[in-house]
């Protein structure tokens, strides 16, 4: 092939790929914006998606536009399909197509010919005025319908950050407030140095979400089921049940447990046979089906018997108990502020934490929109003093049983009975204290519905529904 | 081999122009037909020229065998032509001995360039006495052939018109035509020019033009090269027109019953080749090949029913297949 023909296809070559891209590339581009407009819209759907750094939006775009420029360079390699499009597009007279493509033996007497001819052809032929760039206008309005969604996309989310403003001003200045009562006891017992770390960590984790106070609030919940868990003293049926399996052998310990004796009961569990315990503890645990009893019967004698004296010493006002009940007392505090505030701001005043003009306004609609069934986590309802709970005593009304011993007429002897004043919903007469029906309900329904093959959702409203009618301790 | 192309291909450019410079003295506004009848001549093929009458069919062929300072010979076809009347026959003749033998008598086939006037005038037997001489080049009679002279040409014409007494064409002699020619009607500027050059005290005189390498350049016409991308032009068009090809554009598969023959495609590539030297290339395009598409292939598709119900023409189904 001659010279001339070689670097006028090259030239050829080089403008047919550039063109081809650039026809290729507003696709390419409405590729990388469509990309990125799902994944933005993803992320603003659904928290758990991460918001895209930069670095992903320039993949995004360069992505899509590095594979339209590989294909054009793939698509135009062949010498033959050039002079084959150079052929169709320019009146060339399928002179360069002829030059690639003559076999110089079978057309000897004409192949010198030819090549002179084409090669006279090309050297006064513009490329310039016959491959022509097509007007990509049209290819490029399509930009416009992932650019106008990413913008609705970002003004959906302007518009949610300023809606969520008060709501989210709300749930850092309580779990500001919950970390500083945790950072005081902090100073005392090392233990809440973990505690500060949580709520660190669930503020992190709320920052991005579309309902903070609701999280907030199941953070605060989360956080005092579990001090709580770490503070509960045996209840009265549980002590009575382990008081009735230990009775026969240990008369004195069981007396001391009916009693309320918990230092003395501890001191003398320490001193028990673990295997002997072991196997009271299974026998209360039958009889009682009490939780944790079967806890502790499944483990090992002296596991069990660490734990049980562990929990016997805590419940008689040991340090890191008291600071415990404390930190739970001020949680307390702030989640009824947090509640009275919201209550507030739904009678139509302005809130405290009304950053904006009608942020109070905003908040509260938004907290009962995002409030589960039967009370948001750790509010006034979630403590089991909500209106849902027919027969439940005022606020700060003691509810723990007081038992006392009485002379019954069914025995001849004198009995352990309970007698629940004012004590939520219990009525003095019932058979069954609340706390230690709620003990046995509890354990039986969340077995029956970690068991059964039901929605998840379905499973966490009945969870909530516990958390719901907790009694207060 | 052929020495120098170039030098050649120069040459037949001139030879042509000049044939047509002096067919144009005699010929206005036919310009179509001057060069279709001059490609048939230099391609060494057979053109049917069509026209009405009064258009200068006759005038064309008989211009070109002068222009050309060929021999030239004139059958009048008529529905009583008999194919000794063509071809020629064995007459008994006596020697200055006395002695009696047969001695052919060369008909009026035997020239250079035979105008066919009227063909379909004649009847089918008498149309395909021409086939063996069209196709071989040679007439045989009595088990004897007598080759035809070189060049030979059969220039035939027909008129559109007049379908009472006439036989259509036998397929088979169709395609041995190189060409299919419409002589057009001329323009009222061609006829004012007709009339200056017919009416008045001097008509024009046909100068031969002496063709020294007429072979040589008939085989240069050949050498032409062509590559198989170009070619496949060719072979997509002649396959465009066949039914039941799916290469058949839409009017084939609905009106037409047979497709181009492979002579089409050779006739067609003949031209091409003509049309490539005369533009200054040595090679064909695909543009030569379009050029001459529906000269060269329409007297070759032969309509169905429908086709001739619905007046479609060959040439649409053409247009169709050059759009594709």
């Amino acid at each position: 092939m001659d010279v001339i023909v070689r670097r006028k296809l090259d030239e050829a070559r080089g403008r047919l790929s550039f063109h081809h891209f650039l026809q290729l590339a507003p696709w390419a581009l409405l590729t990388g914006l469509s990309l990125m407009l799902i994944l933005r819209g993803l992320a603003l759907l659904f928290p758990v998606f991460p918001d895209l750094p930069p670095t992903v939006w320039v993949a995004a775009m360069l992505g899509p536009l590095l594979a339209a420029g590989l294909v054009a360079i793939f698509c135009w390699r062949s010498l033959v399909v050039v002079a084959r499009a150079v052929d169709a597009r320019a009146p060339t007279r399928d002179r360069f197509l002829t030059a690639l493509k003559l076999d110089r033996n079978e057309s000897a007497a004409f192949g010198q010919a030819v090549q002179n001819e084409v090669a006279a052809f090309a050297s006064s032929f513009r490329l310039k005025e016959h491959l022509r760039l097509k007007n990509p206008g049209r290819n490029l309005l399509w930009l416009l319908l992932p650019l106008a969604g990413l913008g609705a996309l970002e003004l959906f989310q302007q518009w949610r950050t300023l809606r969520l403003a008060p709501e989210l001003a709300k749930a850092r200045q309580m779990m500001v407030e919950t970390g500083l009562a945790a950072d005081r006891q902090a100073e005392k017992n090392p233990e809440f140095e973990k505690v500060v770390r949580e709520l660190e960590l669930a503020t992190e984790r709320f920052s991005d979400s579309t309902e903070p106070l609701r999280d907030a609030l199941r953070a605060l919940a989360e956080l005092e089921q579990k001090l709580s868990a770490a503070t509960a003293a045996l209840s009265s049926g549980e002590a009575s049940s382990l008081a009735e399996a230990l009775g026969g052998e240990h008369p004195q310990l069981a007396a001391d447990l009916r009693l309320g004796n918990n230092q003395s009961a501890a001191a003398e569990i320490s001193r028990l046979d673990p295997g002997a315990l072991a196997r009271a503890l299974e026998e209360a645990a039958r009889h009682g089906e009490n939780s944790r009893l079967r806890e502790l019967a499944q483990q090992s004698g002296s596991e069990a018997q660490r734990r049980l004296v562990s929990i016997l010493q805590n419940s008689g006002g040991s340090g890191g108990e008291s600071a415990r009940r404390k930190f739970l007392s001020e949680l307390s505090d702030i989640k009824s502020g947090t509640s009275a505030a919201g209550e507030q701001a739904e009678g139509g005043e302005e809130g405290e934490a009304g950053e904006t003009p009608n942020g109070a306004e905003k908040s509260a609609p938004a907290q009962a929109e995002n409030a589960p069934p039967g009370g948001a986590p750790g509010s006034e309802k979630d403590l089991g003093r909500g209106a849902d709970l027919a027969g439940e005593g005022e606020r700060g009304e003691d509810t723990r049983a007081v038992e006392e011993f009485v002379q019954g007429k069914a025995g001849e002897g004198s009995s352990l009975v309970e007698i629940f004043r004012a004590a939520g919903n219990d009525d003095p007469k019932a058979a069954q204290a609340y706390r230690s029906a709620y003990g046995t309900a509890l354990p039986a329904a969340l077995d029956a519905v970690n068991r059964e093959e039901i929605p998840a959702g379905s499973r966490l409203l009945v969870r909530r529904y516990f958390e719901a009618i907790r009694p207060k301790e | 081999m052929i020495a120098d192309p170039e030098k050649l291909a120069t040459e037949f450019r001139e030879a042509f122009q000049r044939l047509r410079a002096e067919m144009e003295k005699v010929l206005v506004g036919q310009d179509e037909a001057i060069r279709g009848v001059l490609t048939a001549f230099f391609a060494e093929g057979h053109a049917l020229l069509e026209g009405a009458p009064g258009l200068g069919k006759t005038a064309l062929v008989r211009t070109l065998a002068g222009a050309a300072g060929l021999n030239f010979s004139r059958i009048q076809f008529t529905p009583d032509l008999m194919p000794a009347d063509i071809i020629g026959t064995n007459l008994i003749v006596e020697d200055e001995h006395g002695r009696k033998r047969f001695e052919f008598e060369r008909g009026p086939v035997f020239a250079n360039i035979v105008l066919a006037d009227e063909i379909n005038r004649a009847t089918p037997k008498t149309q395909s006495a021409l086939l063996e001489a069209m196709q071989e080049r040679h007439a045989t009679v009595a088990g004897v052939q007598h080759p035809m002279q070189r060049p030979f040409l059969v220039l035939a014409t027909q008129n559109p018109i007049e379908m009472e007494g006439t036989y259509p064409l036998p397929e088979a002699q169709l395609d041995r035509f190189l060409l299919k020619l419409h002589v057009q009607y001329p323009g009222a500027d061609d006829l004012h020019e007709i009339l200056q050059r017919t009416t008045r005290e001097h008509f024009p005189v046909v100068a031969p033009v002496r063709l020294e390498n007429a072979e040589a350049l008939r085989d240069l016409v050949r050498s032409v090269p062509v590559v198989r991308e170009v070619e496949a032009r060719a072979i997509q068009l002649v396959l465009a027109t066949h039914p039941d090809r799916t290469e058949s554009v839409p009017l084939a598969k609905k009106f037409v019953r047979y497709g181009a023959s492979p002579r089409g495609a050779q006739s067609l590539m003949l031209c091409a080749k003509i049309n490539a030297l005369l533009d200054g290339r040595y090679h064909v395009a695909k543009d030569d090949i379009d050029a001459w598409a529906i000269p060269a292939l329409r007297h070759r598709i032969i309509l169905n029913f429908e086709g001739e119900a619905e007046g479609v023409t060959a040439e649409a189904v053409l247009r169709e297949a050059l759009a594709k």
